[in-house]
């Protein structure tokens, strides 16, 4: 098979990677802060209608319209942020999942958004350097936070929040700063998507891959940025790997979350494990 | 028209109130978001098909056959996955993933097993009895469902309110550590409240198979949404707040059917949601805003 | 210096404290000393603003603290450590103290995602004056360990470096040496007492008596949440009202 061929067939697969990745360093950016939420697929929904309907109603150029994708689920993200982010742990997950379950009713609801139908004939202007280079943006600027004053309000309101209040930490501000730069995130995600896509409808927003993005997390593992792109890239290429199960594809997917679950609870990058692992290694070779 | 419509709402939201009960007691108690109760509710309605089908049995005998079965569903769940983590003292989303990871599991089986398209009860078995209260007629189909789902609820709002089991209950609400040290059987219990809340999952799938007479794999989810409206209307974690969540968004539901159109069923409820998000996302009842269990 | 009249804080229908008046003058090691549960720890809440008093009135450097969230009370000038250790345990030592300095070390978002000479600079200091701190508490050799790997004693010495890092004016210890040994008290003692040349206030709730006598200038005494005397050490030790509610009972004790 020549490379246009491969490319005709699998490009959807190898920019959804990219795509996934990015959502899964949204939900991480938010874990990292401490922060549940499962508000990242609904932000992704409007960052994609929003640039889709932009390019698609109003002409929009492209780089303009993953603009306004990502700037508008960051303002949704600011306003519901003040009151949801006061809460805390499951409470939060669970709001967060209703707001996502609101955010679907409502494209389905919508003139603009095409209702239950959805969009169609959106431009494919989405190229594979435009995912790679919003991925490696996005990785720039979650690394040098990482190792800044941010980043580690970040990890101390984590680690516990009433001691980060107390070394002067605004608790408050950070999250929403979390939360929202997360929404961003996931609306640049969505805008990408949209147009490589050429549809989009409610459903491809919704709870079930709320769930997916927060597994891409988990299984890749949290402790990193490497961790997220990886889990983005296993539950994106899965279905594809367990084609021959047939029907059974489904049941294989739930066993290997419950698996990850119950058996690698840091993920498959676990920067201490190899740490660990390598050590041991080491002490072997040398004994 | 109007009297007949409110018996529809209160027979509708009594059974998502039923399915919310069993959701918010499990968060509740467990600290859990077990994303496998609309899975739990699903099999509750197929075990019920099956023994009617299969085996011929009686409803009052396969509906509490059902029961029993989807509270054991449960209740492996909560053996084979939240006990460990419950162990390891896992994050939060752990057991999240892991149920979602079930309730996949379970959905994929049944499609697998039984075929994605829709089942029914046999015709012939439902009969067209009503009753006649007033103006209003009732198929005596639905007034037992309405009845089973209310007298479930309140028999376990009177548990969980006026025996020591309910008082063991809300004490492992507050914190399972400081139950414990009060000698409560906090494992044990954990056990029986992962049972008995599949049992009512499983039971308002039933009630829903029976009232809309077709089962299929994907039953569970759009319930498993209703069931976290209902409790985040009503209050997270609060037994009162997910009956009255779960009854008012059956009767909103009816009356958004029936005065507006049905394209603004979901958008009504959920309207009624994002506002109280927006104005007191720890819900109706909600007390503490904070607690992080 | 922080000022506490006639506060009351009530949980439920408890009365945790009921009427305490304090006044932490500058420049003071100031002890506050009690029996378990007469809610020592809760004055530390309050004053750190994790609660609000029911009733009264709390004052630092001349303005009120009431209605100020936590982290304001922390840039105001004041820091604490925890009776029960609250370290960031999966951070290295450096970076719990860096963490400190959260409110200082103040340069926009934008300065550390372009990475400007600004953001490397004031980071680079950051990490000096950690640094510096982490030796002045005895812990400059294992800053880059995970803090959940120190020793009981050692974790209390961080936490101090890291109550440090926010620069603050008053310093509330919460049983600063419990849990350590003679060597490691002495030299939490020598700390404290180079703080107090540093004209730094500092406000300790300690049990152990010889470590309270030795360092404080002033010393109150909490008993079911009122104040039942206050002054000396020698004052405090003579007092019959104090001797009956607490040394007594501590002597017999241990």
């Amino acid at each position: 098979m020549d490379w246009s061929s491969w490319w005709a067939t699998y490009s959807t697969l190898v920019l959804s990677i990219g795509v996934y990745g990015l959502m899964a360093l949204s939900i991480y950016l938010t874990l990292s802060c401490g922060l549940l939420s499962l508000a990242n697929a609904a932000f992704m929904g409007i960052g994609a209608y929003v640039s889709a309907v932009s390019t698609l109603q109003y002409s929009l150029s492209f780089p303009a319209a993953l603009l306004l994708g990502a700037f508008a689920p960051a303002g949704v993200a600011l306003i519901i942020g003040v009151p949801v982010l006061r809460l805390s742990g499951v409470y939060l997950a669970m709001a967060t999942l209703g707001f996502g379950e609101v955010i679907r009713v409502v494209a389905l609801n919508l003139e603009v958004t095409g209702g239950p139908l959805g969009l169609n004939g959106i431009p494919l202007l989405t190229e594979w350097w435009h995912v790679l280079l919003a991925v490696v943006l996005v990785l720039l600027l979650l690394q040098s936070l990482r190792h800044s004053r941010i980043g580690r309000a970040f990890e101390a309101i984590r680690e516990d929040e009433t001691a980060a209040r107390l070394m002067g930490i605004a608790t408050h501000r950070i999250k929403l700063l979390a939360f929202v730069l997360g929404a961003a995130i996931a609306g640049l995600a969505g805008g990408l998507n949209a147009h490589y896509t050429f549809t989009l409808s409610p459903g491809n927003f919704g709870f079930e891959n709320a769930v997916d993005i927060l597994t891409m997390a988990v299984l890749g593992g949290i402790q990193g940025l490497v961790g997220p792109l990886l889990g983005g890239a296993i539950i994106t290429l899965l279905p594809e790997l367990l084609r021959g199960l047939q029907e059974f594809r489904m049941a294989a997917n739930g066993v290997i979350l419950i698996a990850v679950v119950l058996f690698l609870p840091h993920g498959i990058w676990d920067p201490r494990r190899l740490r660990r692992w390598l050590k041991k290694r080491s002490k072997h070779a040398d004994a | 028209m109007l009297a007949q419509q409110i018996v529809n709402a209160i027979s509708l939201g009594s059974v998502y109130a039923l399915f919310a009960l069993g959701f918010t007691l499990v968060f509740g108690i467990l600290g859990v978001i077990n994303l496998s109760h609309g899975g739990i509710f699903m099999l509750g309605a197929y075990a019920a098909l099956l023994l009617i089908t299969w085996f011929d049995l009686p409803l009052w005998i396969a509906l509490p056959a059902a029961m029993v079965f989807s509270g054991l569903v449960g209740l492996l769940i909560d053996v084979l996955i939240l006990k460990r983590l419950r162990r390891r003292n896992a994050p939060h989303l752990m057991p999240m993933i892991a149920t979602i990871g079930a309730a996949i599991l379970m959905t994929s089986l049944t499609q697998g097993l039984f075929g994605s398209e829709a089942r029914r009860f046999p015709v012939e078995w439902f009969n067209d009895e009503t009753l006649k209260l007033g103006a209003v007629t009732i198929p005596l189909l639905q007034a037992g469902i309405t009845t089973l789902s209310l007298v479930l609820m309140v028999l376990m709002m009177w548990v969980l309110k006026r025996t020591r089991l309910g008082q063991a209950l809300r004490a492992m609400a507050e914190s399972p550590r400081a139950a414990a040290l009060l000698g409560i059987p906090v494992e044990r219990l954990f056990h029986l409240t992962s049972f008995i809340a599949a049992a009512l999952g499983g039971t308002a799938g039933i009630l829903i198979g029976l009232s809309f007479n077709a089962i299929s794999p994907f039953m569970g989810q759009p319930m498993l949404h209703k069931g976290i409206a209902a409790i985040i209307l009503g209050g997270l974690g609060d037994v009162r707040g997910a009956v009255l969540g779960g009854l008012f968004l059956g009767i909103t539901e009816v009356f958004a059917v029936t005065f507006l159109s049905s394209e603004y069923r979901d958008a009504l409820s959920f309207g009624l949601l994002f506002l109280m998000l927006l104005w007191r996302p720890q819900g109706l009842f909600g007390a503490s805003a904070t607690r992080s269990a | 210096m922080l000022t506490l009249d006639r506060i009351s804080r009530r949980f439920g229908g408890v009365t945790a404290l009921d009427q305490v008046s304090l006044k932490v003058p500058t420049g003071q090691v100031f002890g506050l000393i009690g029996p378990n549960g007469a809610g020592k720890t809760t004055v530390f809440n309050l004053i750190t603003g994790l609660f609000p008093p029911s009733s009264g009135q709390m004052s630092f450097q001349g303005q009120s603290l009431i209605g100020l969230p936590p982290h304001r009370i922390a840039t105001r000038g004041i820091a604490r450590t925890f009776q029960n250790i609250r370290l960031f345990s999966e951070m290295s030592l450096i970076d719990n103290v860096i963490v400190g300095m959260h409110a200082h070390l103040d340069y926009p978002v934008w300065d550390a995602v372009l990475r400007t000479p600004r953001f490397r600079r004031l980071e680079r200091n950051a990490r000096v004056d950690a640094h510096q701190l982490l030796q002045r508490v005895g812990l400059g050799n294992l800053s880059q360990e995970l803090a959940g790997n120190l020793s009981y004693g050692n974790q209390r010495k961080l936490e101090i470096a890291r109550a440090l890092a926010t620069q603050p004016r008053l310093l509330l210890l919460d049983e600063p040496v419990a849990g350590m040994n003679a060597t490691e008290k002495n030299a939490v003692m020598t700390l404290i007492e180079s703080l107090r040349q540093d004209h730094l206030t500092v406000f300790m709730i300690e049990h152990d008596m010889r470590f309270v006598m030795g360092l404080c200038d002033t010393v109150a005494v909490l008993d079911f949440g009122r104040i039942i005397a206050e002054g000396s050490p020698s004052v405090i030790q003579s007092n019959p009202a104090v001797i009956e509610a607490y040394l007594g009972q501590e002597d017999t004790a241990s």
